[in-house]
């Protein structure tokens, strides 16, 4: 095999092949994962709908939150919080409040909002 | 008149009265490189090695590469004939073995496996076939590499173009598997691209994947991944590899260690005593042959081979390659979103090219820009790591297929 359409065609007929291959062993894998999932404890479909449920309440607080949010209510919220949480016979007063730039990585982020979520 | 004499024998020991020009811009680019990955921060981890084993390769005269002299001897009593050693051979030469012999790019997946976490690919079966939707890239440049036979003066051989192909799995180990058994001739050049286009993920992919999705698909937000229990960490190991193993024996030892590696993982969980074999797997083993590795593919960057017009190409391919990838993965995703009624994301299709977590983090970054409050890394882990997957099957495929 050395005159280029010919290594042409051969090459469509790996490429032909090879994705085929590809996709067969793993739409296998990936039906004998759902067959895995049914000898695994059932326990965990009800947790999951629970946790969905949440998912949808969480939105709109955090959409609350973004930059475009109404900032006076945003303010409120957390004097009151800090209020709440030194007790009635503190003196501090809340003169400024600034966003500080959010360094956390996203992997973080995504383990702080599991184990949120996985308590509520 | 000695004195002259002996001053000129000096210097015709020393490197400078040797070097070539080729080896003078083979330094040149290895000194490149060695700013890429210290300072541009690219993949220092085998950018570097690979880099410093270029310049060592192209030092005249060190004879790092050099090969053993054997001189067959008779034994005057026996008459048998019998091999001496002459000379002892290079340093990277003897390292070398661990890559031409394929014992580096298992052993580095065994790391990979026990790094590795199938939690998210497991929760999300569906997401596998994204991570096979990515493959394309190998083939659509394995397609693009035979094409380049028409033009003149370039021309690749079908195992040749099937390692240039590789680059397009995104996986620095599986391209250097293939390429060490398919065409060792351009190790230097594929190690090089693969690894320099893993560091320029972020920069090639978001364009693509913006370009082919709209703003309301890319802010879809997916339901949180469902708890996955000890036995289906524990059974997915073993059933990847006896699965893949017996459609395709070829990839038995990739895809066999990056498994036993993960098995090593989820088990120490179970037995504490395995958690030592999972350290060493994932932390000093890995490290030693990462730089052995390195090392030695770097020094196969020969100037007279490197410095030619199919390098060129070699480049040109590769970036094609993890274009097509990312493309056929976000499309992909784009006809699955479609399927489940708007439940999937496309932006993770694109992490269906393996390298590993960097794309998954790229789909992340880019669904964040469209909408603050998603959150894809996880959902993008179960493409990436099933691309991992998907690129040594292909390899699998390609070392059967293409060993000629």
């Amino acid at each position: 095999m050395t005159n280029a359409p010919e290594m042409l065609k051969y090459g469509l007929i790996v490429t032909l092949v090879g994705m085929g291959v590809v996709f067969l062993v793993l739409i296998g894998l990936s039906y004998m994962l759902d067959v895995l999932k049914l000898f695994s404890k059932t326990g965990t479909t009800e947790k999951k709908t629970e946790l969905t449920k949440l998912d949808n309440i969480e939105e709109p607080a955090e959409a609350a939150i973004s930059p475009a949010g109404d900032e006076g209510e945003l303010m409120a919220v957390i004097s009151a919080a800090i209020a709440a949480f030194m007790g009635n016979n503190s003196s501090l007063k809340v003169k400024s409040i600034r966003r500080v730039e959010d360094a956390t990585p996203a992997w973080a982020k995504i383990g702080r909002q599991e184990q949120m979520l996985n308590r509520l | 008149m000695s004195l002259v004499n002996a001053l000129y024998d000096f210097f015709l020991t020393m490197g400078f009265s040797a070097i070539t020009w080729q080896e003078i811009v083979m330094l040149l680019i290895s000194f490149v490189l060695i700013y890429l990955a210290l300072v541009k921060g690219f993949e220092p981890l085998l950018l570097l090695p690979i880099a410093f084993g270029m310049l060592l390769a192209n030092l005249p005269l060190a004879g790092l590469n050099a090969e053993p002299i054997y001189e067959i001897v008779t034994n005057p009593i026996t008459g048998e004939h019998t091999h001496k050693m002459v000379d002892s051979g290079g340093l990277l030469y003897w390292l070398y073995r661990g890559v031409k012999l394929g014992i580096y790019p298992p052993l580095i997946f065994l790391g990979v496996g026990a790094m590795t976490d199938f939690g998210p690919l497991i929760a999300n079966p569906r997401s596998i076939l994204l991570g096979a939707a990515a493959q394309f890239g190998i083939f659509t440049t394995f397609i693009g590499a035979l094409a380049l036979n028409f033009v003149p003066g370039l021309g690749f051989t079908i195992p040749e173009a099937a390692s240039i192909g590789i680059i397009g799995g995104a996986d620095g180990p599986t391209a250097i598997y293939i390429t060490a058994k398919l065409a060792p001739h351009l190790l230097g050049p594929i190690a090089v691209a693969a690894y320099s286009y893993m560091a320029l993920v972020p920069l090639i992919q978001p364009p693509i994947m913006k370009a082919l999705t709209t703003k309301e698909e890319r802010e879809i937000v997916m339901e949180q991944l469902r708890p996955v229990s000890k036995l289906e960490r524990i059974v997915f190991p073993v059933l990847v590899t006896v699965v893949v193993s017996l459609v395709l024996p070829a990839a038995a030892s990739l895809v066999g260690m990056l498994m036993l590696g993960n098995l090593l993982r989820e088990a120490a969980t179970m037995q504490s005593t395995l958690n030592r074999l999972m350290k060493t797997a994932e932390g000093e083993l890995m490290n030693i042959v990462v730089i052995f590795l390195g090392t030695t593919v770097g020094a196969t960057a020969n100037g007279e081979l490197f410095l030619s017009p199919s390098t060129l190409a070699i480049i040109f391919l590769g970036l094609a390659a993890f274009s097509v990838g990312t493309a056929t993965g976000v499309v992909f995703g784009k006809v699955m979103s479609k399927m489940t009624g708007g439940k999937v994301n496309p932006l993770i299709g694109s992490a269906g090219v393996s390298a590993v977590p960097m794309a998954a983090r790229v789909s992340q970054r880019v669904g964040q820009e469209a909408n603050p409050s998603n959150f894809l890394l996880m959902h993008a882990m179960g493409p990436n790591v099933a691309g991992v997957i998907g690129s040594a099957v292909a390899a699998g495929v390609l070392l059967s297929m293409c060993n000629i």
